[in-house]
């Protein structure tokens, strides 16, 4: 007879600086920082603006959905890939201006050009050393 | 950003260990070799030798500057371990050469060495983001700017392809070089897909080697050197990084380094007669002749389908076989590319020599935003 395990496995986001996860964890937002001295913005968290060195950042939700600006389709994986080979890799540009790599799902090789919109969507791209789901940030074809 | 140097600096040897793979060889063994052929080069001693900076990204124990010179000498100078990803021995010849032209010191030594392990090149720790992410792959970087290129530029796939061609047949006659096989065209393109559009035959090797120059002030050099005829002058020499730019691709630092360079020599993109870049992927070579303004952005690889960066061609390029060719191990490679312009300057190439050279530029890049451009003349 088995014996049931509480349920105690939890959604981490791959970086808390880049990804805020809502609810289950199965949604979830990009996030950045606006300079408010010179209004560029950024995916991720810097501390200081990379354009005019200002400290005077403000966190800011990123948006959803962009146009793939370049892409790759990777034969070879890297150490620490956990997912399928080959994969898309692609770079989306971001309406506010930041550029976010990752890798694009649900869409095949053909379907894949430059300038193509995309969306967000989550996937479990590994597991923490205590045993979370660790979600990772993808690109899928816009409906 | 740019300094004139206070005085003019030459390159008065250079020497190299062949690059390849040397599993029972040390980093130290790989490096004393080159630096002897530079000393034996030049005719300085390493007696003579006021300072030295060492090239390398893989750690090889603390101070492995100090350990590899030690075997030649304890003479009390100071040693300086560089660490500048792929520009390491480039960035070590850059203080090199501003040690010198500062007038801190007449005679200085800079060498780079390493032992590139196999498998792909990765730039950040393990268990970090990019690892998940499938971002964390040199080549994959490199493919998503050749992908850019061909949309931006409608270049075919061919283009990359046939840096690979050229490299390989330079490669094949030079005698330090890790790859001595010709491909064609066609083996390049069908060769095993890394990261599309670059296949395995255009993504430059991992490699063991080392390469070495001494570095001195010209007004001082006939006190040290054996034949000043030999000797080539540093015109321009720069190290920059990626200077943000809204909206853009991360490519500023090349092109302002061959600002600075160019700047400081006085001489312009046409004044050049033979190029060294960095080819870790087959792309590489095409945009950064761009960079370096010796052909329009956009046109390179026209250029190269037309023969035109052959040794024989009007812009010959990565003569050695670059990095496709000679194979890279880090530390070395900046060096490496000193050590080419220096034997073409000197016709004494042999067949690799491109006709009537008189001024050369070396640019050698690193991630991390990093580059480094040297311009060289007799």
């Amino acid at each position: 007879m088995s014996q049931v395990e509480p349920e105690t496995r939890q959604r981490v986001p791959v970086a808390s600086s880049r990804l805020k996860l809502i609810g289950d964890g199965t949604e979830g937002v990009l996030l950045g920082r606006k300079c408010k001295d010179c209004g560029e913005y950024y995916f991720g968290a810097p501390r200081f603006c990379l354009k005019c060195t200002s400290a005077q950042l403000e966190p800011v939700e990123l948006s959803r959905t962009g146009t793939l600006d370049t892409y790759t389709i990777v034969h070879q994986a890297p150490p620490g890939w956990l997912g399928p080979v080959p994969y898309i890799l692609g770079v989306v540009s971001l309406p506010e201006g930041p550029r976010v790599t990752a890798e694009i799902v649900d869409c095949p090789q053909e379907a894949v050009k430059v300038g193509i919109p995309l969306e967000l969507t989550l996937r479990v791209g590994g597991k923490s050393k205590d045993g979370n789901e660790i979600v990772v940030y993808k690109w899928r074809a816009r409906p | 950003m740019v300094n004139k140097p206070g005085r003019e600096v030459v390159v008065a040897g250079v020497g190299l260990h062949p690059f390849g793979r040397f599993p029972e060889k040390t980093i130290q063994e790989l490096a004393r070799p080159a630096i002897l052929e530079a000393f034996e080069d030049s005719g300085v001693k390493y007696k003579d030798i006021q300072a030295a900076y060492f090239g390398h990204v893989y750690y090889e124990g603390t101070t492995p500057g100090e350990v590899t010179l030690r075997d030649l000498g304890l003479t009390g100078i100071p040693i300086v371990n560089v660490e500048n990803a792929c520009s390491s021995g480039s960035t070590g010849l850059w203080l090199a050469f501003w040690a010198v032209a500062s007038g801190m010191f007449d005679a200085v030594l800079a060498f780079g060495a390493e032992k590139v392990p196999r498998g792909p090149v990765t730039v950040t720790a393990e268990g970090s983001p990019e690892r998940l992410i499938g971002s964390d792959f040199m080549m994959a970087a490199y493919a998503l700017g050749a992908r850019r290129y061909m949309s931006e530029f409608g270049a075919p796939r061919e283009a990359f392809a046939q840096v690979s061609v050229k490299a390989h047949r330079n490669a094949a006659v030079n005698p330090y070089s890790h790859y001595k096989k010709v491909f064609t065209l066609e083996e390049v393109l069908n060769s095993r897909m890394i990261a599309d559009p670059l296949t395995l035959y255009q993504c430059c090797p991992t490699s063991e080697g080392a390469a070495a120059a001494v570095v001195c002030a010209k007004e001082v050099a006939p006190k040290y050197v054996k034949d000043m005829k030999r000797v080539v002058t540093i015109a321009g020499a720069a190290l920059r990084t990626t200077k943000y730019a809204s909206g853009q691709s991360e490519s500023s630092q090349y092109i302002l380094a061959a600002k600075d360079a160019y700047e400081m020599a006085g001489l312009g993109p046409k004044d050049i007669d033979v190029v060294q870049v960095h080819d870790a992927a087959t792309n590489g070579e095409l945009e950064q002749i761009e960079y370096m303004g010796l052909v329009e952005r956009g046109k390179a690889w026209r250029l190269t389908l037309d023969g035109e960066t052959e040794i024989r061609g009007r812009l010959p390029v990565n003569t050695d076989g670059g990095l496709q060719g000679m194979g890279h191990p880090f530390g070395a490679t900046g060096i490496r590319m000193i050590h080419e312009l220096v034997t073409q300057l000197r016709t004494e190439a042999g067949v690799r020599q491109v006709k009537d050279a008189k001024i050369g530029l070396a640019e050698c890049s690193g991630a991390g935003g990093v580059c480094t451009v040297f311009i060289v003349k007799k």
